[in-house]
């Protein structure tokens, strides 16, 4: 199929499978070699590329998902000032020893002096905390961004301008506009997987892509908003995460989903991934559903039949198992606005994995809710990765609305949660670890707040 | 006085390659493209231990887009390769031996039909019991790895009387030390192309050795060595992963049996569970000494994991046993090491090649034993160290020159972090809750080249161009670690000329040989070579020169692109001389020759040192490390950008093989193989504070004094960690990785929500 889009200015018309990844395509049809495979998995950051001016993996990313758009390549880079300054930076500063992931460093780090023209060191790691290298320790890689902001001008990787047409129509991937036509495409007989920032689609289906038929929902525009009601946030399923975290009504209302959000893999998997996707991908392990579960919220579910209003934690029914039948789609989130006067809100997500960023949650606990007079009330808690899918602690939440906080209530809640939840063992911990986890994940959110409410 | 134009020895030079590599044009061995060529897969073994009755690939032949299947009979040579011994198969002929062997090689017109293919192939396997712990491996009742059996290389060494002065010692403290199998994670996983160019089969590939995998690519393929060219252009990480056999004869064959074009690399979980790793070793330490801190005694047994091949093992084990007791002087001691076959997945060539195993168990027992006597970890060190003229622990002849052991430990006892200790470990009433904070200190000491004993070469060309510029040819592949710049720098230094005037063409098998980029030889034994080849030209320069300006050689200096006659001040340009080639070779202990043919008379080592500040979350087990402070003996640092960077990016994968990296491994089948699993050091996971100090304590033989440092590095980071954990917990960990995982496990005891 002939998919057109512009890489590095350039107007570009390929034919291929719409299904190809992007970095195949770059790298085996359009000769752009720069672009470098380190793991296929989303997790190295090596296969960075700008679309649309923000860096994402182009090993999870499938070519028909850019039709139309604008694509940056680490050929590009040095098409402004900025660019020019980034690359000489590295180079001069030492952050290049083997140079396999400097493309992707470059280009995750243009986009950072897009947002942040001055960043401190401790802003440049985290923005690059889903590249890997092996060879360098990263200071010199931090020296080099911070010394390239120096030195940059203003301009803009990627400057807002009109994008073309996006969609596509075809046998095997479809790219449709408006959620009429993927409810449509979704009623057709033969079976169709869904597929938004493919930052799970794309790991499970590596090297298998072609086996499956997509609708593709990164050109639905009407399921990428995030829109304030009287009494709810609602949240576009197809909301990158990175729009999750920017948006005002939801760091008002939702701060915990921000926080959650803001752990969920790293840049580029934030500008990928959605809130849609972590639901329907009903991993146990999920970062995103856990705060929704804690916040109360409910997914608006549609079909060609109609439409039903179900929570989020009835979603999930195990591991990669959901109640969504094979032809409906998850198009919002609405969580209400939980609102109690006189009483302060307190919440927190905290999360265990093997790394700080870009990991997957060993365990998490995520709470939400309210500090009245040295009490919690109205808490509601989550657990991520300790049973089959994502869980309240029902019991937790009554033990710690029972008193007032201290240590003894804490060691209580401590006990409970771990009485409460069902792990299991795996590579990545056992059962046991996971059960001192969650006790330890709740007393070290529930710490601060029980301070505070002390003194 | 002509003016000096080559930037000084020690300054920082940005690599040469830098520019080309940060704007993606550096063509890596993964993005070199040949019109029409042909994609590769392996297909390996489903079971550590095996016979295999047959392998049935006609549908996989008649595929779709499949250009062939080769299994072991289409091998038209010999079926074995090796770096040290030739001991592991092409293709499997018979008996799998771990997961990686390879069975059968897919060659096909795009890599979704090699994939497709692949799937194809029926193989009848009979599977055999498998041995997965070396300790097991060793008792006679094992299942056998190898014909010969399974203890691959021991080594054993006793001085003094051991049972007599543990008798008499005031003190013994004693601890098992186990640590993790650690994979190279190399950015670039293995990749190459391989193809015919005017009846030479070339192979560019990511290999650190053109010349060695030239010789047996040949002997595979049964045809002449000048038949096959080798180039191993700028390689994208190897860490000592690529000092092997990896995919480069499998890849080769495919060329050679197909007549066309090939393509392959790796997918990152195929590395992550077939290539070498580093060997995982269980060392049960003793030590004594008298009430002054003074040792006495040791004991040691010490077991390496060597996996399935001999790879770099025997070398490895050997390397180990140099320094596993420290650089201390112990007069009675027992060692007894085995380096052992398993099922597991091949253990080889890894960066501090078993220097990191061996320091673990001893610095730690370092720590333990100051505490015991309540005296300070680096005075005990102190008062140990080894003087130059005696013999080293483990019975080398330690004839160096000095040791600047005293100097590193003077750097880390004058740091701010040590000094600080006290003010950086306090916490606040709050965060004491949860979090405890500790300080830590290691030294460190390596062998410099392959050790004593051990023949070494190397040779260097560099040319004079028609142009009037230079051309240095090494064989000494740049895996990232900067040796092409290196050796610009070098070249420049002594043609006296800027840094750009030099042009480097590493890893051609066709060009000279300068051996395996490994071992940190590239300053001892390669940098060697080259200085012998730039004198060896600028003599014949200047000598040119001299007949033509009719003045003698001693008034005649290189400037930049001319030669000039000092009094006249008349000049030559150098592009008016003519190609001229200046060639330099050096030879360490070469036995055919006898010793006295031998460069360096002297055995080289290096030391490093030190300290950590480490925080652990007592509430979930991470441990973070905060800062790090490193001193190391550089001998002189050549080019102060590089001397950090590997400092920096050493120090980096040794936390990771403290804290995290290890391959899961059940039957020989490494789990965990993905980058979500199989964890390495993120941005977010290592110190901003790296600070790292040079001590430079010149070696007299090596060019400018210059000592490798890349190995010695990140030898004392995973018993310094140890150490600071063991002082902010008050608990000793012997096993590594020190994951969260193993750290709970021990601290659930303690509560952790302590007052309030
Ligand atoms: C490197 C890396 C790191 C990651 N880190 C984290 C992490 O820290 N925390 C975390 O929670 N997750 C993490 N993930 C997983 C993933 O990013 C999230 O689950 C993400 O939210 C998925 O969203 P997506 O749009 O990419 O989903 P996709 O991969 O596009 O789809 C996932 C599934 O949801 C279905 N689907 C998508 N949209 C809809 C819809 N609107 N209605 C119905 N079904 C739909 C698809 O059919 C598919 O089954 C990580 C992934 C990678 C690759
Ligand atoms: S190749 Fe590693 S993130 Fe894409
Ligand atoms: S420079 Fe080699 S991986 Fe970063």
């Amino acid at each position: 199929m002939r998919l057109r889009f512009e890489v590095n200015s350039a107007p570009t018309s390929v034919d291929v499978d719409p299904r190809d990844t992007l970095l195949s395509v770059l790298r085996d049809d359009l000769g752009l070699r720069g672009t470098k495979y380190g793991c296929g998995e989303g997790e190295c950051g090596s296969c960075t590329v700008l679309v649309e001016g923000r860096p994402v993996t182009s090993c999870l990313t499938m070519a028909g998902q850019v039709n139309g758009q604008r694509v940056t390549t680490i050929e590009g880079i040095e098409s402004d000032a900025v660019g020019r300054a980034l690359v000489e930076a590295f180079a001069e500063t030492g952050a290049v020893q083997c140079g396999f992931c400097t493309p992707g460093f470059v280009l995750t780090a243009r986009h950072l002096l897009d947002c942040d023209p001055a960043p401190d060191r401790g802003a440049a790691r985290r923005a690059v905390a889903g590249n890997l290298c092996r060879c360098t320790g990263y200071t010199k890689i931090i020296d080099a961004i911070v010394a390239a902001a120096e030195c940059a001008g203003a301009a803009r990787a990627c400057p807002a301008g009109p994008t073309s047409d996006r969609s596509l129509a075809g046998d095997v991937f479809r790219r449709p506009t408006t959620v009429e036509e993927v409810l449509s495409l979704l009623a057709e007989p033969e079976a169709s997987t869904l597929v938004c920032g493919s930052t799970d689609i794309g790991v499970q289906f590596e090297h298998r892509l072609k086996e499956h038929r997509f609708i593709d929902l990164t050109a639905v525009d009407a399921m990428n908003f995030v829109r304030e009601d009287d009494d709810s946030v609602v949240i576009g399923a197809a909301t990158p995460y990175s729009d999750v975290i920017a948006s005002p009504a939801v760091n008002e209302w939702c701060q915990v989903l921000v926080m959650a959000s803001r752990e969920v893999g790293a840049e580029q998997i934030q500008n990928l991934g959605t809130l849609g996707g972590n639901i329907a991908n009903a991993s146990p392990a999920a970062d995103g559903t856990p705060a929704l579960v804690a916040l109360g919220a409910s997914v608006l579910i549609r079909s060609v039949a109609g439409e039903r209003v179900i929570p989020v934690e009835e979603v999930a029914t195990g591991p990669g198992e959901t109640t969504l039948a094979g032809d409906e789609l998850i198009t919002e989130i609405v969580v209400p606005k939980r609102v109690r006067s006189g009483a302060k809100r307190v919440c927190f997500f905290e999360k265990h994995g093997p790394r700080r960023m870009q990991t997957i949650a060993v365990a998490s606990v995520t709470c939400d809710g309210w500090l009245e007079n040295g009490r919690l009330n109205d808490v509601r808690i989550a657990l991520g990765a300790v049973a089959p899918t994502i869980i309240r602690a029902a019991e937790t939440e009554a033990v710690l609305t029972s008193a007032p906080l201290s240590a003894e209530l804490l060691r209580e809640a401590g006990r409970t949660v771990q009485a409460e939840c069902r792990p299991i063992d795996d590579i990545r911990g056992s059962a046991r670890f996971r059960r001192q986890l969650v006790r330890g994940l709740l007393i070290r959110g529930l710490l601060p707040i029980s301070r505070r409410s002390t003194r | 006085m002509t003016e000096t134009i080559a930037p000084h020895i020690g300054d920082p030079v940005p690599r040469i390659d830098g520019i080309d590599k940060a704007r993606g044009t550096q063509v890596y061995p993964s993005d070199y493209h040949v019109e029409g060529m042909l994609r590769v897969r392996l297909l390996r073994s489903e079971y550590a231990h095996a016979r295999i009755d047959g392998i049935d690939t006609s549908a996989a032949r008649a595929a779709e887009g499949v250009a062939g299947v080769f299994t072991a009979e289409d091998i038209p040579g010999t079926n074995a390769v090796g770096v040290v011994r030739r001991d592991g198969p092409v293709l499997v002929d018979g008996l799998v031996r771990c997961t990686g062997d390879v069975l059968a090689i897919v060659v096909a017109e795009s890599d979704e039909q090699a994939r497709a293919a692949y799937a194809l192939i029926d193989v009848s396997y009979e599977p055999l019991p498998v041995v997965t712990d070396p300790r097991e491996a060793m008792s006679s009742g094992s299942p056998r790895v190898h014909e010969g059996g399974n203890v691959l290389s021991e080594i054993h060494h006793s001085a003094g009387n051991v049972e007599a002065a543990f008798a008499g010692a005031e003190h013994v403290v004693e601890g098992e030390f186990r640590t993790g199998r650690q994979e190279h994670i190399p950015m670039e996983t293995e990749a190459g192309v391989a193809f015919y160019e005017d009846g030479v089969l070339t192979v560019r590939h990511g290999g650190q050795y053109p010349h060695r995998d030239a010789q047996q690519i040949a002997a595979v393929l049964g045809v002449e060595e000048r038949q096959v060219r080798v180039l191993t252009p700028m390689v994208g990480g190897s860490f000592g992963g690529k000092d092997d056999f990896t995919v480069q004869c499998q890849l080769a064959l495919a060329a050679h049996l197909t007549k066309r074009p090939c393509f392959i690399m790796l997918d990152r979980s195929e590395s992550i569970a077939a290539t070498p790793k580093r060997h995982p070793y269980f060392n049960s330490y003793r030590i004594a000494c008298d009430g002054d801190g003074r040792l006495s005694a040791a004991t040691l047994e010490m077991v390496a994991d060597t996996g399935a091949h001999a790879s770099w093992g025997e070398l490895v084990l050997y390397v180990s046993t140099e320094t596993c007791l420290g650089p201390y002087f112990i007069p009675n001691v027992q060692l007894d090491a085995y380096c052992v076959y398993t099922n597991n997945c091949v253990s080889g060539a890894f960066r501090g090649f078993g220097g990191l195993q061996g320091a673990v168990g001893i610095e730690c027992l370092m720590d333990e034993m100051a505490l015991e006597l309540g005296i300070d970890p680096i005075r005990i060190r102190r008062i140990n160290a080894l003087e130059p003229g005696r013999i080293g622990p483990s019975g080398i002849d330690f004839n160096s020159d000095e040791s600047s052991l005293q100097q590193v430990l003077t750097e880390v006892e004058n740091c701010e972090l040590w000094r600080n200790r006290t003010e950086l470990t306090r916490l606040t009433t709050d965060d004491a809750l949860w979090k405890a904070r500790g300080v830590g200190m290691a030294a460190g000491w390596m062998g410099v080249g392959y050790g004593h004993g051990v023949a070494d070469s190397s040779e260097a060309v560099v040319e004079l161009t028609d142009g009037g510029t230079y051309l240095v040819r090494m064989g000494g592949v740049d895996m990232g670690q900067g040796n092409a710049t290196a050796f610009a720098q070098i070249a420049a230094k002594e043609l006296n000329c800027p840094v750009d005037m030099v042009d480097v063409v590493v890893g051609d098998s066709a060009g000279p040989d300068s051996g395996s980029c490994d071992s940190v030889r590239t300053m001892y034994v390669m940098a060697a070579s080259l200085v012998k080849a730039v004198k060896d030209l600028s003599g014949q320069i200047r000598a040119a020169v001299a007949e033509k300006l009719d003045s003698a050689l001693e008034d005649v200096a290189i400037s930049g692109d001319a030669a000039v006659e000092q009094q006249s001040g008349n000049a030559v340009p150098l592009g008016a001389l003519g190609p001229r080639v200046g060639r330099g070779a050096i030879r360490i202990y070469q036995e055919d020759e006898g010793d006295n043919t031998d460069d360096y008379d002297k055995w080289v080592f290096t030391y490093a040192a030190q300290a950590v500040l480490v925080e652990v979350d007592l509430l979930t087990g991470r441990v973070d490390v905060l800062q790090v402070f490193s001193a190391v003996d550089a001998g002189k640092v050549v080019n102060l950008q590089g001397f950090e960077g590997q400092s920096e990016g050493g120090i980096t994968q040794s936390i990771g093989y403290t804290l995290s990296e290890d391959c899961i491994s059940v039957d020989g089948h490494i789990l965990n193989n993905g980058l979500s699993t199989y964890i390495v050091p993120y941005p977010s996971d290592v110190p901003d504070l790296i600070d790292t100090v040079a001590v430079e304590c010149g070696d007299p033989q090596t060019p400018y004094g210059a000592k490798g440092i890349a190995e010695v590095v990140m030898i004392p980071t995973p018993p310094a960690i140890l150490n600071a954990v063991r002082n902010a917990t008050g608990v000793r960990f012997t096993e590594l990785p020190l994951t969260a995982e193993r750290v709970l496990a021990r601290l659930a005891d303690a509560p952790p929500v302590r007052g309030q």
